[in-house]
């Protein structure tokens, strides 16, 4: 290999190298979200905390109630643009369509359906979460916790 | 070459034979002709002679410790501005710097691909939540950001009517 011919590969390589790390930056490249929702039952029945909370444990004092327990957790991975169906307790559903994922934001069109009804989108972190509080269930309220990772 | 501190500034090489034809000559002529300088001439002869005398009776002088000595001297001296030198030189070399490029890139990609790596307690990292737009077709729906603890809560006021599952026991509305 001629010493002359170096910079010109190592020119190649740092174009491919930058072409990779736009293919991975770009966010378009990520073509699944992983979702989960974890549906957590907040009541003043009793004062204890599911222990499986601990890591959300601290968010829980935006409520004021004393009890909160880990009903189910359930992920999805879903294809952008299409969407996922969680059963929530008491017949109702979530349905989740992650739409797009610009500046490391994923927004998630989501709909609560079967019960209360609500729409929403929200943009949030890769990675982050969102909780959506409220319907009523076995004598306290669901609060559920919506977080999304691009895949 | 008249002056006599011309002609002693060039005593030493004339009696080494280091001088030209004619400017020996000529310094020859003005030591002839000047007593001081002609002294000064006897006594570089005289000091010649001792030299040549105290060498004559040491024999051969063992110079090469000497100069290995000094050779090491020097190299102490020039060892790490060299070695810096030859080192920059190196790796400033066109081609190794072209390489460098990549290397680089690969680093900085690397630094900001950490972001993305899950912390521990996965959860635990949550910056807020925009909100965009709800529809809660015509139940009261309140927002609520906890800027403590950076979390978003869309929250669903219960009717006063109930829905589908009313609570068997009134509750208290969250605290927001």
């Amino acid at each position: 290999m001629r010493l002359r011919q170096l910079p010109s590969q190592a020119l190649l390589f740092s174009l491919l190298v930058l072409f990779g790390a736009h293919a991975e930056g770009a966010e378009g490249f990520s073509q699944a979200v992983r979702v989960t929702i974890g549906t957590i039952l907040a009541s003043n029945q009793s004062d204890e905390v599911d222990a499986r909370l601990a890591p959300i444990k601290h968010q829980f004092r935006a409520f004021k109630y004393r009890s909160y327990r880990l009903l189910k957790e359930e992920s999805q991975t879903v294809a952008w643009g299409s969407s996922a169906t969680f059963d929530i307790p008491g017949g109702r559903r979530l349905v989740v369509s992650p739409e797009n994922f610009r500046e490391k934001q994923i927004a998630l069109k989501v709909r609560l359906e079967g019960g209360e009804k609500l729409d929403t989108t929200v943009k949030l972190q890769n990675r982050g979460h969102f909780m959506l509080g409220g319907p009523p269930h076995e004598g306290g309220v669901l609060i559920l916790s919506i977080s999304a990772a691009a895949q | 070459m008249t002056g006599c501190e011309n002609v002693r500034g060039f005593l030493g090489a004339f009696l080494d034979g280091e001088l030209p034809p004619g400017e020996s000559q000529s310094v020859e002529r003005h030591v002839r002709q000047c007593p001081v300088c002609r002294s000064e001439r006897e006594r570089l002869d005289r000091l010649n002679t001792a030299l040549r005398e105290a060498l004559g009776a040491g024999g051969e002088v063992a110079w090469d410790p000497f100069w290995r000595g000094l050779e090491r001297r020097l190299e102490a001296k020039r060892r790490w501005p060299a070695t810096m030198a030859e080192w920059l030189e190196s790796a400033f070399a066109p081609a190794k710097l072209a390489w460098a490029i990549p290397l680089v890139l690969v680093a900085l990609i690397g630094l900001l691909s950490l972001e993305s790596v899950p912390p521990i307690g996965r959860r635990d990292r949550n910056s807020f939540a925009a909100v965009e737009s709800i529809n809660a077709y015509g139940q009261n729906v309140a927002l609520f950001r906890d800027s403590e603890t950076r979390t978003t809560v869309i929250w669903l006021e219960q009717n006063q009517e109930g829905q589908d599952e009313a609570p068997t026991t009134p509750e208290p509305s969250p605290a927001f």
